[in-house]
């Protein structure tokens, strides 16, 4: 029933931008076609078997909803493009829901999983096609795709499996050198090895986003794999450490990094992408101009990195945190089913796959505030971008199947339609 | 596998989760940052691209000299929101020729009634922006004539009146004419190459060596540190060797016996050398803070700091001497010595320069009002009233006579500064009536010669209409 209520809500927002930039009405109804190709999923679903969680979908389908609308305001193309995606992307996600029979298999994939990541990030380096100065789409001929979005989920199947192995061992079997128990080299070695082979790639492609992503991810499965807070700071220090480094070696880290700590000092070059995100978070104000009423389309990248300033500009103060409570909500749903699950492999692929996507939403948002330095990823679900689209639902498969396959007996949510 | 390594991990995503919902809080508490409290200032910012947009559908407001006089008239045509120029050439350097120069950047937001300077009910209902009336402190009258008296030459001319900061005259020639620089790429590129740089600024950005003009401040720094006194007598040679540089006087033969008075009135540089070593590289870089002497002027316009030899290592004795009377490596703009002329006249107060005297906005309600502010004190009131003194004598029977005014008293010093480029540069400062003054005049003549017969008598002439009708 929430999901009727997503719809609801998204045929009434395509509506408003139809009025408000004179498009014709019919057309809205593209955004009620993916609400219904969503509805009809969670339906096959609950076919296909009980027990899974009940709020995720909804969530999701709220926050695809608003980003439908605003693509449909700023681009109606890229809109009518990303609903495709969305129908494509919410089909793999049934498929995933259904082809799993149990989702405790993967483990087996585990290294299948981190080999092919790693050389889907190798081939995009080498056969990449470039847009922005940054390659990372590879050309299949009839679609261009991001290998590095796929890359995401394969990494955190891999870091699941290998930590729900090896994690106990490295927390308990090691020594104690400088107040900290270091683990033996063996035991990190080839989770050490796939976390620095995608971030030199991504370095050398130019993607700081998905580096810093890898690597919170990384660090977030070696805190749960081990429960010792230090691995979290030590990682924390190593990331700034490594921030560091990368902005003295490189000169468009280091573009980056003036265009976060002072805008000001150069606002039509390094600071311009910054600074335009936040005139326009700031022309919005507590309420926002209204759908239609501002100027988002001054915003560079709008349809992509900075799309947030766009919710910003048109729906105000009210939009970015409602929109900022839906993410939160998703990622507190996504943490319950692993809190939930009573597999380790489960618990630690549903935490790493909702870091993962928590993460993201809060280094692009966190961007275009400027809390850290804007780098070019998606907003889960309101972001342009097909390969992004289907992966994220892939992953909302993936996080319902462990909803289904590892919550005890005694903790399965009641039935009943969501 | 244990239940008990589970109910650890159990604990780890709990922990991961909250850090989250920590985190997303403080994302919502940063984003309220930048939509409502930093918002007035990002949408009054000039890189914010809506602002230019609006512009385009605003009443534009006008900018009017101090006398109500129109200088840039905005009106609505279809073709938009135009701003048309009085005279263009007389105030070009404070205009600009577009909405990225001059006034018109600096006060862009008022002219067209954006951010801060719209009426906040019309903003909400999305009506059409009303620009301001903006008046500056621009005498209209003075300004023309200054303009008109610099035509074919290089220079400008500052006028202030010294007791509350208001520029009353800011001339820098060549000057241009605005509507033509946008005529075309080629008109802009003719201007943008000229070698005689007639977009620069010179009154704010001109960086002259001021030459004698700033025997003022070395006197005044002299006299209020005990160092000299206006019937202390002198000696001058023609020269003196200090700090192993030999500085010459305009007099060869020297003036033989002199006192301060008579140094400072006929512009001794033996004089003013020894008493720049006396005060060494401390004393000087010590009032030269207290009278401001090189700060940026701080007007809604570009400005620059001055200069002044750095005074260290071996020669510092020599570059001492050489800034006591004014040249070396010091360089000041028309803008600073106008402020300096005018410290003495405000009796030892430096004002702060002011150029906007009041916003209105487009629906009378008063925005901006100037208010005098001093910037402190420079010297003490009775050695601004010594140096007054001496520069009245200069007026009178010294180098500054041609700035002499029928029935009002001038205090003044001219200059005649050496430079690498070419001739010496004119300068003239001085202001009048000199027991209350009322209006302080600097001008530079580049490359004229000398001071006393090129500058002195263009300022007395802009002097006589600023103080006329009192």
């Amino acid at each position: 029933m929430l999901l009727c209520v997503a719809a609801l809500i998204t045929a009434l927002g395509m509506a408003l931008v139809c009025i408000a930039m004179h498009y014709e009405l019919v057309r809205a109804t593209r955004g009620i076609a993916l609400m219904a190709v969503l509805l009809g999923c969670s339906l096959l679903m609950d076919l296909a078997g009980s027990g899974r969680d009940r709020s995720l979908l909804p969530i999701v389908a709220m926050i695809s909803g608003i980003g439908i609308v605003l693509l449909w305001r700023l681009d109606p193309l890229h809109a009518s493009k990303q609903i495709v995606w969305m129908m494509i992307g919410s089909g793999l996600m049934l498929a995933t829901y259904v082809a799993i029979v149990d989702v405790r298999d993967l483990r087996g994939l585990k290294y299948v999983s981190g080999v092919t990541a790693a050389l889907l990030l190798l081939a995009t380096m080498i056969w990449g096609y470039e847009v922005n100065g940054a390659k990372l789409w590879l050309n299949l001929g009839f679609v261009r795709v991001q290998p590095g979005e796929v890359a995401k989920i394969l990494m955190a199947v891999f870091l699941a499996a290998y930590t729900a192995q090896r994690g106990e061992i490295m927390g308990q079997v090691g020594r104690d050198r400088l107040g900290l128990r270091l683990v033996e080299l063996r035991y990190l070695g080839p989770i050490a090895v796939v976390v620095v082979f995608c971030l030199a790639i991504f370095v050398t492609q130019r993607d700081l986003g998905a580096a810093v992503l890898f690597f919170g991810l990384a660090v977030a499965m070696m805190y749960l794999g081990t429960g010792r807070r230090a691995y979290a700071l030590v990682g924390l220090a190593a990331f700034a450490g490594g921030a560091l480094l990368a902005t003295e070696m490189f000169p468009h880290v280091h573009r980056r990094m003036l265009g976060w700590l002072d805008p000001w000092s150069d606002p039509t070059n390094a600071g311009m992408q910054a600074l335009q995100g936040m005139f326009a978070l700031a022309e919005g104000g507590l309420l926002g101009t209204g759908l239609g009423q501002g100027m988002p389309l001054k915003i560079p990248e709008v349809t992509t990195d900075l799309i947030f300033g766009a919710v910003g500009e048109e729906l105000g103060l009210i939009g970015t945190c409602g929109l900022l409570i839906l993410y939160a909500m998703a990622v507190y749903t996504g943490f319950s089913i692993a809190w939930r699950s009573r597999d380790r492999f489960g618990m630690l692929l549903a935490a790493g796959l909702t870091t993962m996507f928590g993460l993201q939403a809060l280094v692009i948002v966190g961007g275009v505030i400027r809390a850290v330095p804007l780098t070019g990823i998606t907003l889960p679900f309101v972001s342009y971008g097909g390969t992004s689209v289907v992966v994220n639902y892939i992953a909302v498969g993936l996080l319902l199947a462990v909803s289904r396959d590892c919550a005890g007996p005694g903790r399965r949510a009641p039935d009943g339609h969501g | 596998m244990a239940m008990g390594n589970l109910t650890e991990l159990r604990a780890s995503v709990a922990v991961l989760c909250r850090a989250f919902l920590i985190v997303f809080a403080a994302m919502a508490l940063m984003l309220a940052y930048w939509q409502v409290v930093q918002a007035p200032m990002l949408r009054s910012s000039t890189y914010n691209p809506r602002a230019h947009e609006r512009a385009k559908t605003a009443n534009p407001g006008s900018l009017l000299a101090a006398d109500g006089e129109p200088i840039l008239q905005g009106e609505r045509t279809n073709r938009g929101a135009v701003l048309t120029y009085a005279d263009p050439v007389a105030y070009c350097h404070l205009t600009g020729y577009n909405s990225r120069t001059g006034l018109q950047k600096s006060l862009h937001h008022a002219l067209y009634g954006l951010g801060r300077y719209e009426n906040p009910v019309t903003e909400l209902l999305g009506g059409r922006p009303q620009g301001c009336k903006i008046t500056l402190t621009i005498s209209a009258r003075a300004q023309k004539l200054a303009a008109e008296l610099m035509h074919r030459k290089s220079g400008a001319v500052v006028a202030v009146d010294p007791r509350d900061g208001a520029v009353r005259v800011m001339v820098s020639a060549p000057g241009y004419d605005p509507r033509a620089v946008l005529a075309s790429a080629d008109a802009y590129r003719r201007l943008a190459q000229d070698p005689d740089a007639p977009e620069l600024n010179r009154a704010l950005l001109g960086q002259y060596a001021p030459g004698s003009v700033l025997k003022v401040f070395t006197a005044a720094a002299a006299l209020d540190a005990g160092l000299a006194s206006p019937e202390e007598e002198f000696h001058c040679d023609g020269e003196v060797g200090i700090g192993g540089t030999t500085i010459r006087c305009r007099r060869q033969s020297g003036h033989g016996e002199l006192t301060f008075a008579e140094a400072f009135a006929d512009s001794c540089n033996v004089v003013f050398g020894r008493l720049g070593a006396e005060l060494g590289p401390e004393g000087l870089a010590d009032y030269a803070e207290r009278f401001h002497l090189l700060a940026h002027p701080e007007l809604p316009l570009p400005g620059k700091d001055g200069k002044m030899a750095a005074m260290d290592g071996a020669d510092a004795e020599a570059q001492a001497a050489e800034a006591g009377f004014g040249q070396g490596a010091t360089l000041v703009s028309p803008a600073q010595i106008a402020r300096m002329a005018a410290t003495i006249a405000n009796r030892g107060e430096v004002p702060k320069l002011r150029l906007v005297q009041s916003i209105t906005r487009g629906d009378g309600a008063p925005l901006y009002r100037m208010r005098s502010e001093t910037l402190g004190r420079a010297v003490s009131a009775s050695t601004a009233e010594t140096v007054t003194e001496m520069m009245v004598q200069t007026v009178d029977t010294g180098t500054g006579r041609r700035a002499r005014l029928g029935g009002l008293q001038v205090a003044g010093k001219t200059g005649s500064a050496q430079n690498p480029a070419g001739p010496a540069h004119a300068w003239f400062v001085g202001f009048a009536p000199a027991d209350a003054p009322e209006a302080v005049v600097a001008v530079v003549i580049e490359h004229a010669g000398s001071g006393g017969e090129e500058a002195a008598p263009l300022a007395r002439r802009v002097l006589e209409v600023l103080l006329e009708g009192r």
